[in-house]
Parts: C-alpha cells; sequence; structure tokens
C-alpha cells in the first residue's frame, strides 16, 4: 500500500464527492483523522492476498441463493399523503424542490 | 423484574397480569433517569397490555412474549411512531410503513414501552454519538452504557422493560450487554430480516436481542427468526423453536475453543475475570478446552472500518433533504444535499461516510476496499479452521469494562475507540453467531465472555449459552 498524504484537497474532494459542506475547521479535523486512520490501515500490507476473491458479503460463503426473490404479487402502496408528510416541502401530491432547469 | 419466561408463567398462573407489570416499566422509562427512551408509547402501550389481559384471561395467549414489555433501538422503523435512527436529520420522521421486526412482534403480542437512543445511525461504541445525549450506565451513572445499543442494554437493565431489540453491525449489542451485565445474542447474517431496520452497512448488520439469560433471547428468537419475504438475503427458514429445546436440553460435551493470544490484550481485571472463568469452566466434566489460532483477527479493526464505512456511504447516501428528514435553505439543489448534510449528521456519521467515499474512490478501491475484503476472506477462514478443532468459541467482548464518560475520561483517539470492537467486528465480518454472556461477580461492573458459534448454529449456540449458564451460577 503506497503511503497516502491525506491533504486538505484531497479532504474537499471527497467532501465534495460525498455532497457534504464542510466547515472550514472541520476539513483541518477530518485531515487529521483520515491521515491517522489510513496510517493505521496500513497494517494489511503485511497480509498476502493475491489470488484471493474479496469477500463482500457472508451470503457468498453460506447461502447457495444469494439474492432470493420473492413471488411478484399486487398489493396495495403506500399513501400519498402519509409519505408527503414526512418531507420539508411539498406541493400537488409531490415532493417539492428548487427549480433545476433554468428558464432560457 | 423477572425474566421473560416467568412472567410468562406468572400470568398463566394470575400472580401478576400484564398491565401490572407494564405500569412498573413506565414509571421508569417515563422518569428516563438514565436518558434511555427517545420515545415513550405509554397510551400505546397499555393498550397494547389490556389486550394481553385479556388474552391471558381467555387462557389464549399468543406467544411466550405476549404481554412482556420491551424497547426498539430507535433504529427500527414503526410506522406512526417517531423513528430517529439517534440522528439530527431524522428529528421529525415518522416512517409511514411498519418494518418487519416491529410487525413481528406487535403480532407476538408483546407491549411497547418506546423507542431507546443510540449512536447516530449505529455508529459508536459509547452511545455519546448522538445529539440526543449519552446514556448512562444504570450500575454506575459515571460510566457510559456502551454503545450503539446503549439504550437498549440500559433500559433492560433499569427495568423499564423486560428485553430489548439492539442492532449489532460490529458489536453494537455485544457490547453494551457486556458493560450492563446483561445477556446479548448476534445471530448469524440473514437469520433476522432486516426489512425496516435502518441500514448502516448492509452485509455486517444484523437485528439483536438483549435480556437477561439466554431463555429470553430464545424466546425472543423464536419470534424475530420468523421467514421474511421483504429481505432477499434472509436464510428464511422455519422459526427457530427454541424455549423449548433449551429447556428440555440435557448436558452435552462442549469443546470450547481458546485462543491465548486473544486474552493476552485485556486489561487486568478483565482478564483476571476471564481467565477464572476459564478454570472453574474447566473443572467440569462436559467441558473440554482446546487450543485454537485466530491469526488473523488483528487486521479486523483495519478491515471493519474500510468496509463498514464504504458500505454507510452508500447506504447514507438517501439522507439528502428532499423525500424525509430536515432540510436546510439552499439557492439550488446541490447546496441543499450539502448543507443538509453537512448540518444535520453528526460528526462520527459524517467521518464514516467520508473515510467510505474515500475506500471506494477512484484510485483507491482497489488498494483499500477490495484488500478489506480479501483480508475478511482470510478472517472467515480462520474461523472455518478453528471450528474443525472445537465446537465454539471463547473469547473477551471487550479489553476493558464500561468506558467512564467522555467529560471524566482521559481524551481517546479515533483508533483507540475503535479497538473496543476489536474482538467483536471479526464475527460481523464472518457473518457468525455470537453471544455475550455475563460472568457471576460481587464487582460493580461484573465481567463477561463472548461465544461464538459457526454459521447458521443459532438455536445450538443459544443451549451451549444456556448450559454454561447453569454451570456459571456455581462461580460467584
Amino acid at each position: 500500500m503506497s503511503k497516502i498524504n491525506v491533504t486538505s484537497d484531497l479532504v474537499q474532494h471527497v467532501a465534495n464527492l460525498a455532497r457534504i459542506k464542510l466547515e472550514e475547521s472541520e476539513v483541518k479535523e477530518y485531515q487529521a483523522l483520515m491521515q491517522s486512520l489510513l496510517d493505521y490501515f496500513e497494517n494489511l500490507d503485511q497480509v498476502k492476498t493475491e489470488g484471493l476473491s474479496p469477500l463482500m458479503s457472508p451470503t457468498q460463503r453460506y447461502q447457495k441463493n444469494l439474492n432470493a426473490l420473492r413471488e411478484d404479487h399486487k398489493a396495495e402502496s403506500l399513501d400519498v399523503q402519509e409519505i408527503l408528510k414526512n418531507t420539508a416541502s411539498q406541493g400537488q401530491r409531490q415532493f417539492k424542490i428548487n427549480s433545476v432547469i433554468e428558464e432560457s | 423484574m423477572k425474566d421473560i419466561y416467568s412472567l410468562h408463567q406468572m400470568y398463566l398462573k394470575k400472580e401478576t397480569s400484564p398491565v401490572e407489570v407494564l405500569q412498573d416499566c413506565l414509571k421508569i422509562a417515563e422518569k428516563n433517569k438514565l436518558n434511555s427512551y427517545i420515545t415513550v408509547c405509554s397510551d400505546l402501550a397499555l393498550d397494547q397490555a389490556k389486550k394481553a389481559q385479556k388474552r391471558f384471561t381467555d387462557g389464549k395467549p399468543l406467544s411466550y412474549l405476549d404481554g412482556i414489555p420491551y424497547s426498539l433501538k430507535d433504529l427500527f422503523v414503526t410506522k406512526g411512531i417517531r423513528t430517529t435512527a439517534g440522528s439530527k436529520h431524522l428529528l421529525n420522521y415518522h416512517p409511514p410503513y411498519q418494518g418487519s421486526v416491529a410487525q413481528f412482534l406487535s403480532d407476538s403480542g408483546a407491549t411497547l414501552v418506546g423507542k431507546v437512543g443510540c449512536d447516530e445511525f449505529g455508529m459508536g461504541s459509547t452511545n455519546e454519538n448522538t445529539p440526543y445525549g449519552a446514556i448512562l450506565n444504570p450500575l454506575d451513572p459515571n460510566r457510559v452504557a456502551g454503545g450503539s445499543s446503549g439504550g437498549s442494554a440500559a433500559a433492560v437493565a433499569e427495568n423499564s422493560c423486560s428485553f430489548s431489540m439492539g442492532t449489532d453491525t460490529g458489536g453494537s449489542v455485544r457490547l453494551p450487554s457486556f458493560y450492563c451485565g446483561l445477556t446479548g445474542f448476534k445471530p448469524s447474517y440473514g437469520t433476522v430480516t432486516r426489512y425496516g431496520q435502518i441500514a448502516y452497512a448492509s452485509s455486517l448488520d444484523q437485528a439483536a436481542p438483549i435480556g437477561r439469560n439466554c431463555l429470553d433471547l430464545a424466546a425472543v428468537m423464536e419470534v424475530i427468526s420468523q421467514a421474511d419475504p421483504k429481505d432477499s438475503t434472509q436464510l428464511r427458514k422455519d422459526p427457530l423453536q427454541l424455549v423449548s429445546s433449551l429447556l428440555n436440553n440435557q448436558q452435552t460435551k462442549i469443546k470450547l475453543g481458546v485462543d491465548a493470544s486473544l486474552l493476552e490484550g485485556c486489561d487486568p481485571d478483565v482478564l483476571k475475570e476471564l481467565q477464572a472463568c476459564l478454570q472453574y469452566l474447566s473443572q467440569n466434566a462436559s467441558i473440554e478446552l482446546v487450543d485454537i489460532s485466530l491469526p488473523h483477527l488483528q487486521y479486523g479493526i483495519s478491515v471493519y472500518y474500510l468496509i463498514a464505512p464504504a458500505e454507510a456511504s452508500a447506504n447514507l447516501a438517501r439522507y439528502d433533504g428532499i423525500h424525509y428528514g430536515e432540510r436546510e435553505k439552499a439557492e439550488n439543489l446541490e447546496d441543499i444535499y450539502r448543507l443538509t448534510r453537512g448540518k444535520t449528521l453528526g460528526t462520527e456519521v459524517k467521518k464514516r461516510i467520508m473515510l467510505g467515499t474515500f475506500a471506494l474512490s477512484s484510485g483507491y478501491s482497489q488498494q483499500f476496499f477490495e484488500k478489506a475484503c480479501q483480508v475478511r476472506e482470510l478472517i472467515a477462514r480462520d474461523f472455518d479452521l478453528a471450528f474443525e478443532k472445537c465446537d465454539y468459541i471463547f473469547s473477551p467482548v471487550s479489553s476493558t469494562k464500561a468506558l467512564e464518560l467522555k467529560e471524566k475520561r482521559k481524551p481517546m483517539s479515533s483508533i483507540q475507540l475503535y479497538l473496543n470492537d476489536l474482538y467483536t467486528v471479526p464475527v460481523n465480518l464472518a457473518g457468525l453467531p455470537a453471544l455475550s454472556l455475563p460472568i457471576p461477580s460481587k464487582q460493580k461492573l461484573p465481567g463477561g465472555f463472548q461465544l461464538i458459534g459457526s454459521y447458521a448454529s443459532d438455536a445450538e449456540l443459544l443451549k451451549t449459552g444456556y448450559q454454561l449458564e447453569k454451570i456459571l451460577e456455581g462461580l460467584s
């Protein structure tokens, strides 16, 4: 594993990918945190893993039927008004957000 | 508070009633001295208890759990009852649907006292990572109850409910059970449905009960292990018939595997109790101790803190403030996402999302995520080899007893805190079942150990736990 140097640019890049706005003070905090964790993770370098297939989920090892789908059948849908009760802004039985397409 | 089986017998003999027992629980829950509860459901619970009482009067109880008061970690979705996941983001979230564990328990006749606190989205081992406040340890209020299912453990130990449903992604039920002197069970991955359990790391998450003994856990597992067509990763076997099989169990020979190197890392007081426990168990004719070696477990923390955050970064992408949850005001949609997530998610949650996003990002995913998944396979193989020599594995739950509250203890780094999970995360990585059992002692904070079984040996593991529990009664 090559050593990763966690810069504030890298933190900003990752925060951008994760759609999280960080305050200036947070960038410094996360920079130090990520650096210390990535340094610790270097202990994985000691383990030989050539040719091993990665284990993503226990189902891979133990279950024959990897993704047991149920029978398809008609069922009641959730009530739209009940669902909309949880949103910050709604109108006309829909979730309301800022416009994303600008008028030309 | 009596255990579930004793309460059930008392209900049958009319020595007490579901309403009477519930009222005692509600008094404690409403005071909320330890901050266990986020929401107390007094009216609903009373209604459920009255119905249960009628069923006992009619001689038709639904199950061992009928009329038994319980609590749910606030990570279980409950229709119409606020479900926060311990997060500011879901401050006012009232789910429009019912999760399966909540439904199964409701169908069994159990009475829901309330929703208990946890580390935000299940991320933590001290229950201090939440805007709803730390949860105090009932055995010593200067200490934490443990996490992330700390509310569950505190609620059972303070007698505000008989059992509680927590979730265990890396030890979140076994650790607080140990800290609070209770018994906790993390089932094999796929034993209990995850439908309606707010996701943290989907290949590791498992619903997990906390109770007073193995018989309690058996009664709960009978109900929650039902097949659920809504979870495609569930094993969907017939529900386990556990209570009768525990009660009828004959003492069997047990080969108990011990990796001595795992004990070495424990604090002296924890080590002393583990050794005394092993010594006492080895004197019993039914138990044989076997040396085993689990060489890759030392990498468990690195593997877990790459894989769990990676999965979390995907699972928590849904908290964008649009369909539900809090929403920050901004000029455009992108900024709504960024501000909402920046302001309504807690530090630990953001840290794990960032770490996971990094581990999966272009240029780094092979080096970090894939490598971690390969070592995960080696950890699972260690267990395979060990179970060729022994039936169950005896290990510590954690190297220390309940930590002091943040403001009272020496500052700890993230890594130091994560090392709390050293003995518990490998079990989730391999998908195995494990019990956290107390060691009887006269100390204020009792000892405890972990008993790990092979995959899908859940019923046998609970039987063995029950047998060891009986043997250890002689220890104190």
